[in-house]
């Protein structure tokens, strides 16, 4: 199973005189269980992509189908959005319930289940992303720090149980320690639950950790798809985007102008470590 | 100059200091950078330098006035002007030009001055073709810049920036390192940069390291990242270049020369490898 | 889109009526709807209707947009035409059915109450039409201040308006953003009856309320960064001064004035 995309397009206002493409003809497949990076300039269409994934936007052409389910069929949209979880840059901002515990639960009752059983998947979520249940679930999401606040409302799209996690910019505004431990809790959600991991970044260095294949998106269009190797290969054309390379390529690059014979696809600084030190 | 002078502080309700002793001199005209993770102090500090807060003991003195003086607090705002972190929560009024103006507005400047000010600021940041548009529509780093231009317009001695690149995209972020570094060695004027990014630091001249609302240690950017152990262990980040020199170090290949930026990296790099 | 949206109507342009200073204009306003209630006669209307037609030549406003600004009360109009038209007392029955009765007074009180408010709303548009917000502000604290004397908070006054001129379309974005956040956690906004539909918007409202204190917390340390302390002792950037050209209008207003109480009280 997978999101199949195919010839995605989407247009603001579409219909009127104004009407705003912002993303054009995007065609790929996320499979299952892999880690996809978005990558793009501001205002290249990656906040609309990540929105249609999960049917909050409707395609304006071509289509997005989640496991079977076409978002543009009002019953499907809604199991399409229940396989796809969204997380918005700065989710922190939408905590509204008395208790962390209730916030979390919040988007397991509206899937339905039982007062009981949304708050057992909220406990579990909790732990899942280092919050004590017995720590936090009663505490004011109001009083927390934060990092605390963002691993909070990441546990309120986790408890939804999602097979697709969508995430725009999850480490934008926080400290060196909340990105460690935001990444560190993406890793172990893939190694623990086999869950999708859809991430949109502006840190290359980021993206060239963590993402298998990295799709680039420039004023709407999918411009590359490959993997953070490959991708990165093409300095002048990320430049031209106004993207940039992660700084291990980026010192790889300088090595080889000065005469450095270093195996392509540096995209790392601990391959450009084991480069330097091979044969040591 | 800006002196803090053992100055501590505890936020209403707080069971922890959010500064306990704090001592530090700023120089007339020294680029520094003040880093530490969330809830190291390093934002109440800088909201001490303006008399935002003044503190529960020791003195805060600007230019030899203290911000405990509320009859001095104008001077000293006039003085050290701030941005602050989000782009949206500091411009007050809905166009460029007229967001500009507010300062030297507030100031009592005559009607002419202000308007010579403003233009004049919004070409240092270069947001001159701006001045008529609507505050709303500018994107994160345009807003910080017009923030920037804000405070200039008040004609400054010392710029203190609390996390302003911190909510922005590279682009933006690029765009207002680059205008403070410029107006730091145009102008000479002081610049206080909070950050939370460590690479940004390398523009300073000198780092004041936080933690646990006191003063870790300070030192240039290449003495502060000789103690990579010692910021890991106050949960702060190095450099991804330091990160790489430490990596090479373990397993024996040792950079001379503590290199901080790309080029010096490659070189020390090329210059090891050669001596081995 | 939120980014689309903005306050009020405002036209930019370069014409005279632009350029008239915003006190005179609010000064102008006031005096048209003290006109258009002077008004005794039915055909003496044609004098404000020719004013809000010049101005709309000079101002070079289309029409489209004068017509935006009826849209909003066309039931209110149609509502007042009708009740007037059967309510009015009269003793020249045009015609009966049934309860209903018009007559040759209801009918003429029925057109003179619509064509008051529609004047009404024409006129007091174009004022907003042609003036940019914070223009209208600005013109509306200066006009206000002298009544700082009574502590009437002029500028606390306007600068609110100012903030809030800022700030409004932030919000309006913000809402669109969280009501999205919360519909990806599977809320639903749009079924259920009202108690139902109350009940889920507190998702949207809480962030809300919490995002636009800490906006307030935020944009007051700012402002006091900015030397802010109230008006006392203030400049303003702008200076408004008043020219021929309100001199003109002022004129033109008065010769109306003189024109419409001549005609709607002497009987010739």
């Amino acid at each position: 199973m997978s999101i199949l995309i195919e010839q995605l397009t989407y247009a603001y206002m579409a219909g009127s005189a104004e009407a705003v493409t912002a993303l054009a003809d995007v065609s790929l497949t996320i499979g299952e269980g892999e880690f996809l990076g978005v990558i793009g300039h501001t205002g290249s269409g990656k906040s609309t992509f990540m929105q249609l994934l999960n049917g909050l936007l409707l395609p304006t052409g071509g289509s997005v189908v989640v496991d079977g389910f076409d978002t543009r069929d009002k019953k499907q949209c809604r199991s399409a959005r229940a396989l796809v979880g969204l997380v918005f840059q700065y989710p922190e901002y939408q905590l509204f319930e008395e208790t962390v515990a209730r916030d979390v639960a919040f988007g397991p009752k509206n899937l339905g289940l039982s007062e009981e059983e949304a708050r057992a998947r909220a406990l579990e979520a909790l732990t899942l992303v280092g919050l004590d249940p017995a720590r936090f679930a009663e505490k004011s999401p109001f009083d927390l720090s934060g990092g605390e606040k963002r691993r909070a409302a990441l546990a309120g799209i986790l408890a939804m149980r999602p097979k697709y996690l969508a995430l725009d910019e999850p480490m934008a505004g926080l400290d060196p320690r909340g990105r460690r431990q935001v990444l560190a809790l993406l890793q172990q959600l893939r190694q623990e639950t086999g869950c999708t991991i859809i991430m949109v970044s502006h840190s290359m260095d980021d993206v060239a950790r963590y993402a298998e294949r990295i799709a680039v998106l420039d004023h709407g269009r999918l411009a590359m798809l490959g993997t953070p190797a490959a991708v990165f290969s093409e300095m002048e054309t990320l430049r031209d985007m106004g993207l940039s390379v992660p700084q291990a390529t980026t010192l790889a690059a300088l090595l080889r102008a000065r005469g450095l014979a270093l195996p392509a696809g540096i995209v790392r600084m601990d391959q450009l470590r084991d480069a330097l030190t091979a044969g040591r | 100059m800006i002196e803090l002078n053992e100055i501590s502080y505890r936020y209403e309700g707080a069971q922890e200091s959010a500064l306990s002793g704090v001592s530090l001199t700023i120089l007339d005209g020294e680029m520094l950078a003040i880093v530490g993770h969330n809830g190291s102090g390093k934002s109440t500090l800088a909201k001490h330098l303006n008399g935002l807060l003044t503190p529960d003991s020791g003195r805060v003195l600007v230019d030899g006035m203290d911000t405990g003086d509320e009859g001095k607090l104008l001077s000293i705002r006039q003085r050290v002007g701030m941005v602050f972190q989000n782009p949206d929560n500091q411009l007050v009024t809905a166009i460029v030009e007229e967001d500009v103006g507010f300062g030297p507005e507030n100031l009592g400047v005559p009607p002419a001055e202000i308007r010579e000010r403003v233009d004049s600021a919004l070409r240092e940041v270069g947001m001159t073709d701006y001045a008529d548009r609507a505050a709303h529509a500018l994107s994160g780093g345009q807003k910080q810049r017009v923030a920037i231009a804000g405070m200039l317009a008040m004609r400054p001695e010392v710029l203190v920036l609390d996390e302003a690149t911190a909510m922005l995209d590279p682009e933006g972020r690029r765009e207002v390192l680059d205008i403070v570094s410029r107006l730091h060695r145009e102008t000479g004027i002081t610049v206080v940069m909070i950050t939370q990014h460590m690479e940004e630091t390398l523009l300073c001249d000198r780092v004041v390291v936080m933690a646990g609302g006191k003063i870790s240690f300070t030192g240039t950017p290449r003495e502060v990242f000789r103690r990579s152990g010692e910021l890991r262990e106050l949960g702060l980040d190095v450099p991804e270049t330091v990160w790489l020199r430490d990596a090479l170090a373990e397993r024996g290949l040792a950079l001379p020369g503590d290199p901080l930026t790309m080029t010096e990296t490659a070189d020390a790099i090329c210059r090891s490898l050669l001596n081995n | 889109m939120g980014a689309k949206m903005t306050l009020g109507q405002f036209l930019p342009g370069d014409s005279p009526v632009h350029r008239l200073d915003p006190r005179t204009k609010i000064l102008l306003m006031v005096a048209y709807i003290v006109l258009v209630f002077l008004v005794g006669r039915l055909p003496v209307f044609l004098l404000p209707a020719a004013f809000v037609v010049g101005v709309v030549l000079l101002a070079r406003v289309p029409l489209r947009y004068l017509g935006s600004s009826v849209r909003p009360i066309r039931w209110l109009l149609v509502f007042m035409f009708i009740i007037n038209l059967f309510f009015t007392q009269g003793r020249t029955v045009l015609v009966e059915w049934w309860i209903f009765r018009i007559t040759q007074e209801s009918l003429r009180q029925a057109v003179f109450i619509t064509l008051r408010l529609l004047l009404l709303v024409m006129g007091t548009s174009l004022l907003t039409l042609t003036t940019s917000p914070i223009v209208l502000t600005d013109g509306l604290e200066r006009l206000l201040k002298p009544l700082a004397v009574f502590r009437f908070p002029a500028h606390e006054l306007a600068m609110m308006m100012t903030i809030a001129l800022r700030f409004i379309p932030l919000l309006m974005e913000e809402v669109e953003r969280i009501q999205k956040a919360q519909m990806a956690r599977g809320a639903d906004f749009t079924s259920g009856n009202l108690i139902v539909r109350a009940r889920s918007m507190i998702p949207i409202l809480v962030p809300l309320f919490v995002s636009a204190f800490r906006r307030a917390d935020e944009l007051a340390m700012a402002m006091e960064s900015r030397c802010y302390h109230g008006g006392e002792g203030r400049t303003r950037m702008r200076e408004l001064h008043l020219h021929r050209r309100d001199l003109v209008a002022a004129a033109v207003m008065a010769a109306l004035f003189a024109a419409v109480i001549l005609l709607s009280r002497v009987s010739f």
